[in-house]
């Protein structure tokens, strides 16, 4: 079983205080952790630092105890906006072309295409474009794209937070076909929108805690009562 | 001040034939109170939120804003996107103020504030660094700050935390008046409760219902079969 671990992690951006202060967690494959905080507290910035897509301040990101520029490939993130990660000209092509730029065997990616194309129900979008697609079935083509890849531990940065009911209990459905085989950090800014998790964080003025759902729950029912 | 949609059409060109995501849509839309327009996931919302803002041109039909044509009111017409980052262009929020004609700085600041976001704090910084939430509502606020007659806003709402979305509730409801049409694309039901007015739904390109928002929320049947059930 891996373990991506966060170890006292800082970051700031150039000529700000710091936006992130001495973060540690960890998950393991297997488990979903939701994370949960208010707009501009630093829940992307965190997984762009989980992805290697920014580099700490101070303290470092590990998988099974190795730094991070030795296993980005071994991490997905999945945008907010998908449309910031599909670049293919069809659904098919989107899920191939992560495979392609490995180098993957043009049989093998063949076959794990198909096989994802089936796995996520898009069979018969395959020949679609990703621009053409609804919000919830980009979002599904850009799950099937990242998994295709086979990463340990998933990163979802509010990926369902503009789909609407429909859409997103497809989408929940979707990550609930691949909740066993990665270690998923589910990022939410809305506690009444939290998917199911094994653990719950709270990242609240710089700092992360571990809190229960109740208590987010009740954070939030709190402050929105303060604010009527 | 009213807005009248007449039997628009609208098909989205693409490599292997068109897609139709409006088809017959009339519609009317009042000032004076908030004007909600929801539907299911492809229904066509998008397309008629930017043909009615005048930002495409039918393929037929018309839209007029009282008599004039969208050639004439779009000066007067804002449209802000459910991802508001494609609209910013300039190497700093203030910048972004200082290119947007009609936008004054006080207004910004005053519908920043009554959202709660410090205007002094975030003018210096690179749109693309704001987070999501904020670079949507500071999209929003640099539009309302315009005082355009017709202001449209798709998904406002989606990202925000849960004291970013009360306030947003609040502050759209203040800014919809006799004298200005504010028209809401969303499927968020706490945003449709809170905003009150009327609703336009739409299915299959078209709308398929219209009438008081409480009527749309209080009835369950018909919130699932346009599929706004959360």
């Amino acid at each position: 079983m891996a373990e991506l671990r966060v170890n006292d992690v800082t970051f700031g951006y150039p000529g700000a205080s710091p936006l992130l202060r001495r973060i540690s967690f960890h998950i393991t494959t297997g488990e979903t952790v939701a994370l949960v905080g208010e707009n501009a507290c630093g829940k992307t910035t965190l997984l762009r630092i989980m992805a290697g897509l920014l580099s700490p301040t101070e303290g470092q990101v590990t998988l099974d105890g190795r730094p991070g520029h030795e296993f980005s490939s071994r991490v997905a993130l999945l945008f907010q906006n998908p449309d910031h990660q599909m670049i293919a000209a069809t659904v098919e092509e989107e899920i191939a072309l992560g495979m392609e730029l490995r180098g993957v065997d043009p049989k093998r990616m063949r076959q794990v295409v198909d096989a994802f194309l089936v796995r996520f129900q898009l069979k018969d979008l395959k020949h679609r474009s990703p621009e053409t697609l609804s919000g919830g079935q980009k979002q599904r083509v850009a799950l099937a794209a990242v998994m295709a890849l086979k990463p340990e531990f998933l990163l979802l940065d509010e990926p369902d937070s503009f789909l609407d009911g429909p859409s997103r209990r497809e989408f929940r459905d979707a990550v609930d076909i691949v909740r066993s085989e990665t270690g998923i950090l589910w990022v939410s800014p809305d506690p009444r929108k939290m998917p199911a998790a094994h653990r719950f964080l709270f990242l609240d003025n710089h700092v992360l805690v571990e809190c229960t759902a109740d208590e987010l729950r009740q954070r939030a029912a709190r402050d929105i009562y303060a604010t009527v | 001040m009213r807005l009248l949609a007449d039997n628009l059409y609208y098909e989205w060109p693409q490599r292997d034939g068109n897609v139709q995501a409006v088809a017959g849509f009339t519609a009317v839309f009042d000032s004076g109170m908030p004007q909600i327009l929801c539907g299911p996931s492809g229904s066509g919302k998008s397309t008629a939120g930017l043909l009615l803002a005048g930002l495409i041109e039918p393929v037929s039909g018309s839209v007029r804003l009282n008599d004039d044509t969208p050639s004439v009111f779009s000066s007067r017409a804002a449209f802000v996107f459910q991802f508001p980052e494609n609209i910013f262009f300039e190497d700093s929020v203030v910048e972004e103020l200082n290119k947007i004609a009609g936008a004054n700085r006080a207004g910004v600041v005053r519908y920043l504030t009554s959202l709660g976001i410090s205007f002094e704090n975030i003018a210096s910084l690179h749109p693309f660094h704001l987070s999501a939430g904020y670079g949507r509502m500071v999209a929003i606020a640099l539009q309302m700050a315009r005082e355009p007659s017709l202001l449209i806003l798709d998904e406002p709402t989606i990202g925000l935390d849960w004291r970013f979305h009360n306030r947003m509730c609040k502050v759209l409801k203040e800014w919809s008046n006799d004298a200005r049409i504010l028209i809401v694309i969303t499927h968020d039901l706490d945003l449709m409760r809170a905003l009150d007015g009327n609703a336009c739904v739409l299915a299959g390109g078209r709308q398929s219902w219209k009438g008081p928002t409480q009527a749309l929320l209080n009835d369950k049947q018909l919130l699932d079969q346009y599929g706004l059930l959360p």
